[in-house]
């Protein structure tokens, strides 16, 4: 009966899966069992005296958005850590997005450590206000080797809730230095010679700067480098009630993306490109250039195109970035884990310059701290600025109310606009401002 | 018995173009498979340099390819069965036979199509937890197995329609319903039951939110969370991700070409016997 | 014991009906509950009755979003039924009729199911995309070179776009049961119609379309279930805002936005009714397809009850 058949074939494959399954998974992701050779460390662990030498298993959740990027150095981080605290045991898996995030939360399930993005956004605001997440001020981390601001991403009333950043995202022009030497142009050092690059460009045929219109994160990446350059201290300005973001200096920035589009600066069809088509423009070597976050470094050097980077100069020649931190290393501990100090040896770990500087080696972000050793010249180049500026997209999320956020007003209603040619960067000013809550004075 | 038509040449063509279309789809992606990420990104469109297995070989030994293959394969065999087997019971009792609720249970069977299962996973997670299947497979398959509204419906509709005397036969016979049930009716529904199992082995195959939350160690995972894990950094990763996704889709589709057409032939001596 | 032996379907049913009931419509329920609060997903729980249905229809900003993304959803349905679903018999009656090549076109059609959505995105730049995109060097190649185009992103398309994937991805479902169905017929009335003189075509409209009516009707029933649901190509297409003005924005994806919000690495949003608007959206979206959908089941059976 063919009927038979079907089922006893189906239970024969269920049963040979269950059994090499079940070989399959004597090497499963315990990765902290593999020791390997790591820098001894430097920074003294300020840990209590734990005298209790119980074996005890933590349960950490990794970015799954990332995974790809962050396994090889996590395996490298949980296996030094597991040499230097071998009675506890890591069960470190890439299984946290927004969504298994939101149903760990509301069952009640959290891990014993998991990633967080500290100030960044408002949920770690909201998980600390809802008793979800440990306070870690009473074991006195050591933060000597931290700034001010770095503090302040982990801080929600006063109290320290994640481990610290360490390393810092910001957006750069990638530039192919081959286009740039035939059209006889180099990296600029002041916003005009930047746009008479451009022009050059246009005029030899290329894209100047490729565009991922249809991407609504990636489409914005030129106006958050250019926030920082023109608006930097109205936008800090405006954030402190002091100013309005229709500034001049805000419509200008607005202003400066309208004129781009305009002018063909970012070719006929980026309206028609989602990230990847942008990317393979410029690997292509169509474009010559493109403005991305300095986390795609790496990509753009796989390539294999003569790769250059460049922060944007404003008209004094002078760089100010757009700066925000990496969450690639700031985890925060469950309010109801059962191993609290375990949890915090592992934060203290993350803290370490020796965790860090395993994290540097292997994927090549930005360090803000002093006494990481950037990966290879490449990386050293993303971090050549003069000042580190507002995040445009943090300000105006701190001028959002319930009612109206403004930071959202940006990246659906004005870009698209500007991209369009539709409105001016002075009307886009005005949206932004009606659209904005200013604190009380 | 030549069905065939002597003037079917458009249709012919039609087809033919259609499928040489999405033949060059496969092939293409397959053929990027085979050239390094470099030319990938530099030279998108183009001849490849070198044409090396490199890809591939990363993707298994670094990625660990076969892992995702067998957890795919346990849960969409167990979920399989157990779909098949149930939505086949459900169908009959609704379809055979004669009762007051009748249409209202067919559409309740409808209900759960029509709601996103992200909104619901929270008390499913719950449930499974207290089971005591999290991070299991197991997990995986009972959430999925009881997806059996497409079955059911369609199942119902096919024992609906069988004639009665075909029932009564059994019966005189004296056979008890479950033999009926078993030796006579549900051979009969063998065409659509292959249907059904071909559909459903894809959407089970291909289902990825489930998983995603069920599921946390990399042990565990099935395919589509790996195929996942290229895309959220798809440029990073387009070497492997094209490698996997042709290792997701070439074996199977050979696999479904060879069976598909012996299935649904042995299927075509159709239609109920005298 | 003698209540269950009278009514022997109870055996059958029960099992499935159990399983059923616990994992997929208790969730339903539970949603329902939810809807009636709100909530952010995290804190706590403020009941406010049917306070948030009223936002949803009251607000403007939230029903103009509701009301555009049904609208896409209803295009993509009716796009399905009016093209998918006779391209799909067309195709079946083919296979059915054995014509040469059967079985590669049959692994041909139904091949794209295997592929993974954001791939199938991917393949959409890698062959369509203005710069690298093989479609434009092939018009190049044939010395079409004016007819080039940006092809994925002319924004006025954006729906149609998704439809066009989403067509190529699933055409193979609907031919499958279709030709399943069409192999159940008997093979006498094919047989008599033949010796009748009938001509392909003919036999078709007259004999296997009725035959296989009822499969058609289940299948428009599913198609207008899917196309309310769909969610990966909006979502990869146009990402979680649903494209510009959201052009690819369909229920599953403004559902979606609403519940989960927004989140990149430089920063996010997160709705402080998160949850309980998102599953009051999705009671409404759910509502909207049952209705619907129990008026076409009824419609499907008075007609095979008296037609059959």
């Amino acid at each position: 009966m063919k009927g038979k058949r079907l089922v006893t074939a189906l239970a024969l494959l269920a049963m040979t899966g269950a059994v090499l399954q079940g070989c399959g998974g004597k090497d499963n992701g315990n990765d902290a069992s593999s020791p390997s050779a790591s820098p001894s460390g430097s920074a003294p662990a300020s840990s209590s005296q734990a005298p209790q030498e119980e074996n005890v298993t933590l349960k950490v959740w990794g970015d799954l958005g990332n995974q790809a990027v962050l396994e090889e150095p996590f395996k490298k981080i949980n296996a030094a850590f597991a040499a230097k605290y071998p009675n506890i045991k890591l069960e470190y898996d890439f299984a946290q997005n927004d969504q298994s995030l939101n149903v760990a939360l509301q069952a009640n399930e959290l891990p014993d450590l998991f990633w967080v993005q500290g100030d960044k956004t408002a949920k770690m605001g909201e998980m600390v206000k809802n008793g979800f997440l440990l306070d870690l001020t009473p074991y006195s981390l050591d933060l000597s080797r931290y700034a001010e601001s770095e503090v302040t991403y982990c801080t929600v009333d006063g109290k320290i809730y994640c481990s610290l950043p360490s390393f810092f995202d910001t957006n750069v022009v990638y530039y192919n230095k081959d286009l740039y030497e035939k059209n006889g142009l180099q990296s600029p050092t002041t916003w005009d010679e930047f746009v008479q690059g451009l022009e050059a460009l246009k005029a030899a045929g290329l894209t100047p700067i490729a565009l991922a219109g249809k991407s609504e994160w990636d489409r914005a990446w030129p106006i958050f480098a250019f926030a920082p350059a023109f608006s930097n201290s109205a936008l800090k300005a405006a954030q402190a009630g002091q100013g309005k973001l229709t500034d001049p200096a805000v419509a200008e920035t607005l202003q400066a993306f309208r004129d781009f589009i305009d002018k063909g600066y970012f070719g006929k069809d980026f309206l028609a490109q989602d990230y990847a088509a942008a990317q393979f423009a410029f690997t292509n070597g169509k474009a010559a250039a493109i403005v991305d976050g300095t986390w795609a470094n790496a990509t753009y050097v796989d390539s294999g195109i003569n790769l250059g980077r460049f922060s944007i100069p404003n008209k004094e020649g002078k760089k100010v970035v757009q700066s925000s931190y990496s969450n690639f290393m700031t985890y925060a501990v469950s309010s109801k884990t059962a191993h609290p100090d375990q949890a915090v040896k592992y934060i203290e770990f993350l803290n370490s310059l020796e965790a860090q500087q395993i994290l540097e080696d292997a994927v090549g972000l930005v360090p803000t701290l002093k006494d990481i050793v950037a990966k290879d010249e490449g990386v050293k180049e993303l971090a050549v600025f003069d000042e580190a500026g507002v995040n445009i997209y943090s300000v105006l999320t701190a001028l959002s109310s319930q009612e109206s956020n403004a930071a959202d007003v940006l990246m659906k209603d004005v870009i698209p606009k500007l991209m369009t040619s539709a409105i001016t960067g002075a009307e886009g000013a005005e949206i932004l401002d009606k659209a904005a809550a200013y604190p009380a004075q | 018995m030549n069905l065939k038509a002597r003037r079917t040449y458009a249709s012919s063509a039609i087809l033919w173009l259609y499928s040489s279309f999405t033949l060059f789809v496969l092939g293409y992606m397959t053929y990027q498979a085979f050239r390094s990420k470099k030319e990938l990104l530099s030279n998108t469109f183009g001849w490849p340099e070198v044409f090396n297995f490199a890809n591939f070989g990363k993707l298994f030994a670094e990625a660990g390819f076969h892992r995702y293959f067998f957890n795919s394969v346990l849960i969409l065999a167990a979920t399989l069965l157990i779909v098949i087997g149930l939505s086949s019971m459900v169908a009959y009792g609704i379809g055979r036979f004669r009762f007051r609720f009748k249409n209202g249970l067919l559409v309740y069977f409808l209900i759960g199509l029509m709601f996103p299962v992200q909104l619901g996973i929270v008390p499913i997670f719950l449930l499974i937890r207290d089971m005591g299947l999290m991070n299991s497979q197991w997990g995986v398959v009972i959430v999925l197995a009881s997806g059996l509204s497409m079955p059911v419906f369609l199942l119902t509709t096919f024992f609906e329609k069988l004639p009665a005397d075909l029932y009564e036969s059994a019966k005189i016979d004296g056979a008890g319903e479950w033999t009926t049930f078993q030796r006579v009716m549900f051979p009969l529904a063998s065409p659509v039951v292959f249907s059904i199992c071909i559909i459903m082995s894809v959407q089970i195959w291909n289902q990825f939110f489930v998983p995603l939350i069920m599921l946390q160690s990399e042990a565990k995972k099935t395919i589509p969370l790996m195929i996942m894990k290229f895309t959220n950094n798809l440029m990073y990763n387009i070497d492997l991700a094209m490698a996997g996704s042709v290792m997701a889709t070439v074996p199977i589709l050979i696999l479904f070409f060879i069976f598909s057409g012996r299935v649904l032939e042995g299927v075509a001596s159709g239609g109920i016997k005298g | 014991m003698a209540w269950f032996k009278k009514r022997p379907f109870l055996w059958f049913i029960l099992p499935g009906f159990a399983l059923y009931s616990l994992f997929t419509v208790y969730p339903i329920f539970s949603a329902f509950q939810i809807s009636l609060n709100r909530w952010d997903g995290i804190g706590p729980k403020t009941f406010v009755g049917f306070a948030n249905y009223a936002e949803l229809f009251g607000n403007k900003e939230l029903f103009g979003q509701l009301t555009g993304a049904f609208r896409h959803s209803v295009v993509l349905f009716l796009l399905n039924t009016l093209a998918v679903l006779p391209g799909q018999l067309y195709m079946a009656y083919l296979l059915y009729s054995r014509i040469k090549g059967h079985r590669f076109f049959q692994a041909m059609i139904f091949s794209p199911q295997f592929i993974a959505t954001p791939v199938i995105v991917f393949m959409g730049t890698l062959i369509f995309d203005g710069n690298i995109g093989v479609f434009n060097k092939l018009l190049e190649a044939v010395g079409l070179g004016e007819w080039t185009r940006p092809w994925m992103g002319l924004p006025e398309l954006g729906i149609y776009i998704v439809w066009m994937m989403v067509a190529w991805s699933g055409i193979g479902v609907g031919m499958i049961f279709f030709l399943g169905a069409m192999k159940m017929i008997p093979v006498e009335m094919m047989e008599a119609a033949l010796l009748e003189g009938a001509s392909y075509w003919r036999r078709f409209f007259s004999i296997v379309l009725p035959q296989i009516k009822t499969t058609v009707l289940n299948m428009l029933i599913l198609t207008y279930i899917f196309a309310m649901t769909m969610f990966d190509f909006s979502f990869i297409l146009g990402g979680v805002s649903g494209g510009i003005n959201r052009s690819v924005d369909v229920m599953a994806l403004f559902f979606y936005r609403i519940a989960f919000g927004d989140n990149s690495a430089v920063g996010g949003t997160m709705n402080v009714n998160a949850m309980g608007m998102g599953t009051t959206i999705a009671c409404v979206m759910f509502s909207v397809i049952f209705v619907v959908a129990v008026v076409q089941v009824v419609l499907t059976y008075r007609r095979t009850e008296d037609g059959a």
